[in-house]
């Protein structure tokens, strides 16, 4: 290792930052973009964020109901033993 | 308290097994599982609905020119076929729940018999379609409706295989508490190829 390995290190962890700070402020219209996304109206958007919303929160509704429903049994399959 | 945990861990595991009371799963097994797998299917079901609304919003013309149009009333009849076999399905688990196994197998034959029914119009009205000259790779009109009601109808046609298979236990089993738990499963993914159908059909054919 060289003696200045500490302002190469400092060097590295610049350049590392710079790339990421490039990354995340360069590159966002990009990052929106989807396979879908191929016409840009905003219809098309519109439609995307509906959907992207939907099967966001229809899992977790799936998951949460089941949970809820096995809760449920647990509890009157208590009550009719108890 | 330490003492007091190793004692009971010593003593459970002098407790023979087979003397244990048996557990009793709040909900069958059967069900648990088709009720995943159904979470599954509304995901998949999802997507495809996803993409058609993302493609659809995109293009100024639905259907495209040159495309044929949907037949909207004999798809509506056989709506109505896939809803009364789920009132039949439902007709015979009532039958099944007041011992009645006879008229219950019968209700679920006739269930099958409609689904089968329905599959068969869903067939005639494809080879229609594809005289008209709508094909998968036509348009993605046609890529899109083959691909959305072509998976329903395989659902179908796997729910109809099962619930054959659940109308052969009717004559094997004797006890109507096998026949209603064996049947359950098969019933509830009957409900659900019934219940997402109207939601597809409002979509892919009236809007």
């Amino acid at each position: 290792m060289s003696k200045n390995w500490f302002g190469e290190l400092k060097n590295k962890t610049g350049i590392t930052v710079f790339t990421v700070l490039i990354y995340f402020t360069g590159f966002p219209s990009i990052l929106k973009a989807c396979a879908v996304c191929f016409s840009g109206t905003e219809e098309t958007l519109g439609a995307f964020y509906l959907t992207t919303l939907i099967l966001i929160i229809l899992p977790i509704a799936m998951i949460v109901g089941v949970v809820l429903w096995l809760y449920k049994k647990k509890l009157s399959s208590l009550n009719h033993s108890g | 308290m330490k003492w007091s945990l190793l004692q009971h861990l010593l003593v459970a595991g002098e407790v023979n097994l087979e003397n244990r009371p048996k557990r009793k799963p709040i909900v069958p097994s059967g069900v648990f599982g088709m009720v995943i797998f159904i979470i599954t299917e509304v995901m998949f079901f999802s997507g495809l609905v996803s993409a058609y609304l993302i493609i659809r919003a995109g293009l100024e013309e639905w259907p495209p020119w040159g495309q044929p149009r949907l037949p909207i009333e004999s798809t509506a009849f056989n709506t109505l076929l896939l809803i009364i076999s789920a009132f039949a399905v439902y007709q015979s688990r009532k039958f099944l729940k007041n011992n009645l196994i006879t008229k219950a197998s019968q209700f679920h034959l006739g269930a099958i018999l409609l689904g089968f029914c329905f599959l068969v119009l869903q067939g005639y009205e494809w080879v229609q379609l594809l005289q008209f000259g709508m094909t998968l790779s036509s348009s993605v009109y046609g890529a899109l409706f083959y691909l959305i009601i072509g998976a329903h109808g395989l659902h179908v046609f796997g729910a109809l295989v099962l619930m054959t298979y659940g109308f052969i236990h009717f004559k094997r089993e004797k006890s109507f508490e096998t026949i209603s738990s064996n049947l359950l499963p098969m019933q509830i993914l009957w409900y659900f190829v019934v219940g997402i159908w109207p939601l597809l059909y409002t979509l892919v054919y009236l809007i």
